[in-house]
């Protein structure tokens, strides 16, 4: 293993995970990881339900104990009160106490991660503003939307200017336009240098704004990597036309499919001269050519290629 | 230290939002105006007046007397009266706290679990203080006031009735971390406090006329010495107000050791315990 301790905001190390509940059987939730995260990126962790994405996260936090395995968050044990003045997180179905007003709420996590005074109430202004939610600072939480506490629930995590921010489906279940908010905020966030790990089986969501993904399945990471080059086809290309002609599929050279339209064709090319050549056939035709572009594939198709074979 | 006052303030405000304080500070004000009208009823307030010393009969005695009977029958219905709705509006502070979707914030932050539980405990723990000496400071001027005495009995009684709640407190708070139900550890800390606590108060003038066996009586002597002893910390109560000398001490250490060895199993089971 490369000495990467020294530089990665988060490592784990044969991180692993069995519930054994009194009744029932033992659940393998996550089998032992090897994980790497860099500063200031944002990594998200893939995977359907029951993946072992949460189980992840909260072995990270400490709110369940490894069955094997350790994490360091900036080189501490990451369930140590130490690494936890550097961590921020928003729990999934987070159930904040609905008697505490947006501020209140603020106010309370913020001391309870060591800060106080002034400095606090400078904070929870900066962080209102930040999510927008300065209008409603003084209404109790119970009256949020779903949005609004997800907002809220987002600032309570970033009250100690973490380094490091954990976001366990920060999006479920909010509308578009509040998805973009929320986004918008963590490119903010990360500007500023902090690391974001975020779960999510939103997969459109995660491809916009992630650097590095992993995709987990039954506890096993069974792909990772940097988001644009999973989801690149560099041997794929989607060349945009005026009219065929009638020219026959056959004719294409590596045409692997085309549009309804017929101005759109998928052709394989392994070198620039075969893309060419392709070309080439097309013009000699008086085709026009009108577009070339690499084809990308979604997450949601790699996702699916690679859960379903499992 | 901000962040055990931050929990204890958490606290205040869900026993605010609940109405816990409202409705026990609100039975305590229909109580005390009860209070007020009764002492202040021409028959009390003559009793009161031909009690006071004279040039013929220049005694206290029977003045104490009086406020001593006043205070013990207002104990004796309040105390017990307080100590069940304590328990009742403490039960769930644990069980809330516990709750999914919330343990794992307040578990994100850089706070020990035994400072976090601690500070819950404590929270809980002041706001039944705060009721209780809100009540009996209130009965005890009104005494004060129309007598004319100052005695300290009564804010003395306050003392036992306090540990003696801590006692069934610590109870409260190990089965809330245990069950995360606050209904099963309300139900708990009745049996234990009440049902219990007052057969094993009456072992030998109840319980052996029943049983023979010298194994089994020393076995319910043992714990005896091991569960809450609310009867005898009311005894405590009672010699204090009246002013007499207070029989045994035992109890009251019994009950802090007793608060103290639960509240440490609290802790061990909090720190295990996985969400
Ligand atoms: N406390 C528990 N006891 C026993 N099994 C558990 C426990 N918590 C989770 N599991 C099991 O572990 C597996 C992983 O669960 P986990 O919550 O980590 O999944 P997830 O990827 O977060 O799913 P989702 O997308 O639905 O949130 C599941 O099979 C789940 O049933
Ligand atoms: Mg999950």
């Amino acid at each position: 293993m490369k000495n990467d301790a020294a530089t990665a905001t988060l490592i784990t190390e044969g991180l692993a995970k069995t519930y054994r509940p009194r009744r029932g059987q033992a659940v393998e939730a996550l089998k032992p990881l090897d994980l790497s995260i860099e500063q200031g990126e944002i990594f998200g962790l893939l995977g359907p339900n029951g993946a072992g994405k949460t189980t992840l996260v909260k072995l990270l936090l400490g709110i369940i104990n490894p069955t094997q395995g350790r994490a360091l968050v900036l080189g501490q044990p990451s369930s140590s009160v130490q690494a936890k003045r550097l961590i921020g997180y928003l729990p999934e179905n987070h159930r904040f106490p609905q008697y505490l007003s947006g501020r209140q709420l603020l106010t309370i996590f913020g001391q309870l991660a060591g800060i106080s005074g002034a400095e606090l109430r400078r904070r929870i202004d900066e962080l209102l503003g930040l999510v927008g939610l300065s209008d409603w600072h003084d209404v109790k939480v119970r009256k949020y939307s779903k949005g609004m506490l997800q907002r809220i629930g987002l600032a309570q995590a970033l009250i100690n200017r973490p380094r490091l921010l954990f976001l366990d489906e920060p999006t479920d279940g909010i509308d578009p336009i509040g998805r973009k908010q929320i986004r918008d905020i963590l490119l903010r966030v990360r500007e500023e240098g902090t690391t974001i790990f975020v779960n999510s089986h939103l997969l459109s969501e995660v491809e916009l704004i992630t650097d590095r993904v992993a995709i987990l399945n039954h506890g096993v990471v069974v792909k990772m990597g940097r988001t644009s080059e999973l989801t690149e086809s560099p041997d794929e290309f989607e060349i945009g036309v005026s009219e065929l002609n009638g020219m026959a599929n056959d004719d294409i050279p590596g045409l692997l499919s085309r549009s309804e339209d017929g101005r759109t064709l998928a052709v394989k090319a392994g070198s620039t001269a075969e893309l060419n050549a392709a070309i080439d056939v097309l013009r000699s035709q008086g085709i026009l050519i009108e577009s070339i572009n690499t084809k990308r594939n979604t997450l949601e198709q790699l996702f699916f290629e690679l859960i379903e074979s499992a | 230290m901000i962040q055990i006052a931050a929990i204890i303030r958490e606290t205040f405000y869900e026993a605010i939002s609940n109405k816990i304080l409202t409705v026990f500070l609100g039975l305590a004000l229909i109580a005390i105006v009860l209070i007020v009208i009764t002492i202040n009823t021409p028959g009390v307030t003559a009793d009161i007046e031909s009690l006071r010393p004279t040039a013929e009969s220049p005694g206290e005695a029977a003045m104490l007397a009086f406020i001593h009977k006043w205070e013990f029958r207002i104990a004796a219905f309040f105390y017990p009266a307080m100590l069940l709705i304590a328990t009742f509006i403490t039960a769930s502070i644990i069980p809330n706290t516990l709750q999914k979707g919330i343990i794992d914030v307040y578990l994100s932050k850089p706070v020990r679990r035994s400072t976090l539980l601690f500070g819950k405990s404590l929270g809980g723990l002041l706001i039944v203080v705060f009721c209780i000496v809100v009540f009996v400071l209130s009965v005890w001027l009104i005494i004060a006031i129309k007598t004319g005495y100052w005695t300290s009995g009564l804010l003395l009684s306050m003392i036992p009735i306090i540990v003696s709640f801590a006692s069934i407190y610590a109870i409260l708070i190990l089965t809330g971390l245990l069950s995360q139900s606050s209904a099963v550890s309300m139900i708990v800390a009745y049996v234990i406090a009440i049902i219990v606590g007052t057969l094993l108060y009456s072992r030998e003038t109840l319980l052996f006329n029943y049983i023979d066996s010298e194994t089994i009586q020393s076995f319910i002597t043992g714990l005896y010495y091991l569960m809450p002893q609310t009867q005898d910390m009311s005894d405590i109560s009672t010699a204090l107000i009246q002013g007499n000398r207070i029989p045994s001490f035992w109890p009251m250490y019994q009950a802090i050791a007793l608060t103290a060895v639960l509240f440490g199993v609290s802790g061990w089971v909090f720190k295990r315990k996985e969400f």
